[in-house]
């Protein structure tokens, strides 16, 4: 989200420390499918205040560089975790060397920038086999129409179906391993936010700012509700083009580990519970993140 | 709950207790919701007003219910 929409109080009630549907639950579920090493490189596009990087670091013990392009996200996140890279910059010009990170993550982003742009970034900047991690909203109808007079701030005006998302991960390098539906989430955000501001209409007023103009807010609503909007899950694997050397298919024969639940399962390294989540400390949980000295000028060093 | 005003504030009708704020988890169609709400600080029970039941909380349920 924009840092506009993150400062107001209202949207911070609703959406607590970490700014999309599902917090750092599915943030763990991502971790979980990569399976994630000790040690890996791992790039948060979009990284806000740092959240998701903080408990990557903390709990998986990757070493982390966050991304964005708010100077005042970047101010919290670096303060809240100065040990950590924090980069500025944009994710479709992404200022980092081929090849440096093992996964990028990318959570409630893709759908607000020119995607294609970002894909080819992010299929740079991972090594071949590298997996891309996705969570993001989506049209559960999309025959209903995109969303594009959806307010700039939301996720809304660039989502898109998900053969569309399937198709142009295909055609910017990458095999889809992991697809899954978490709409419910979605659908608990926005039944938080309508409890904050009152009514659906009036978080699209509150959201919509100076673009309000003549916007009839009945009719907004309508028009969202119609396309369904949903929320996914995905994980995806930068194919190596030819003459690449061959690198491990971490997701084997059997497709990529899932755990149903949030609790992290028995063959991943990862935590029992995302990060404040109070006495538990996972497996990982004393462990410091390795490498991570630079300032955000000199980009992620691994 | 009974809940009555006292001097413009609202009180538990059966502690009688004055509600104050609290962060509640409403839970609807095995969704968890949180969310300030009055409650009483010794029983716990949360005060709805028929404003909130009808009008947002209306809404919120559509919402999960998919519709």
């Amino acid at each position: 989200v924009s840092a506009g929409l993150y400062q107001d109080a209202s949207f911070r009630r609703a959406a607590g420390a970490v700014f999309r549907p599902g917090g750092l639950l599915l943030t763990q579920e991502l971790a979980e499918a990569c399976r994630l090493q000790p040690g890996e490189r791992v790039l948060d596009l979009g990284c806000g205040v740092g959240a998701t990087a903080a408990y990557l670091a903390e709990r998986w013990v990757v070493t982390v560089c966050g991304l964005d392009r708010s100077p005042a996200f970047l101010a919290e996140a670096r303060s809240g975790h100065p040990e950590l890279d924090w980069v500025l910059g944009e994710a479709g010009n992404i200022p980092l060397p081929d090849g440096e990170f093992d996964t990028v993550f990318a959570e409630c982003f893709l759908s607000g920038v020119d995607a294609r742009a970002v894909l080819a970034e992010v299929r740079r900047v991972l090594r071949p086999g590298g997996r891309l991690a996705l969570s993001d909203v989506y049209l559960r109808h999309p025959e209903a129409g995109a969303l594009p007079f959806a307010p700039a701030v939301t996720c809304l005006r660039g989502a898109v179906g998900k053969e569309e998302t399937m198709d142009l991960l295909r055609q910017s390098g990458f095999a889809v391993k992991l697809w899954e539906d978490r709409s419910d989430a979605l659908k608990e955000l926005m039944a938080s936010v309508i409890l904050s501001y009152g009514s659906a209409a009036d978080f699209w007023k509150a959201t919509l700012g100076e673009e309000e103009g003549d916007v009839d807010l009945e009719s907004l609503s309508r028009r969202i509700a119609g396309a369904r909007p949903g929320y996914y899950l995905l994980v995806a694997e930068a194919v190596p083009s030819e003459g690449a050397t061959g690198f491990a298919d971490h997701f084997g024969d059997a497709g990529p580990a899932h755990a149903a639940g949030a609790a992290g399962s028995a063959s991943t390294p990862g935590p029992a519970g995302p990060a404040g989540s109070g006495s538990d400390t996972g497996p990982s949980g004393n462990a410091q993140p390795t490498g991570n000295g630079g300032s955000a000028d000199h980009g992620c060093g691994a | 709950m009974e809940a009555r005003t006292h001097a413009g504030k609202w009180r538990c009708g059966k502690c009688d207790e004055d509600l104050v704020t609290k962060k509640v988890v409403l839970e609807y169609l095995g969704h968890s919701i949180a969310h300030e709400l009055p409650a009483c600080p010794k029983c716990g029970k949360v005060y709805i007003s028929k404003e909130l039941a009808e009008g947002r909380m209306c809404e919120a349920e559509q919402t999960l219910e998919d519709k």
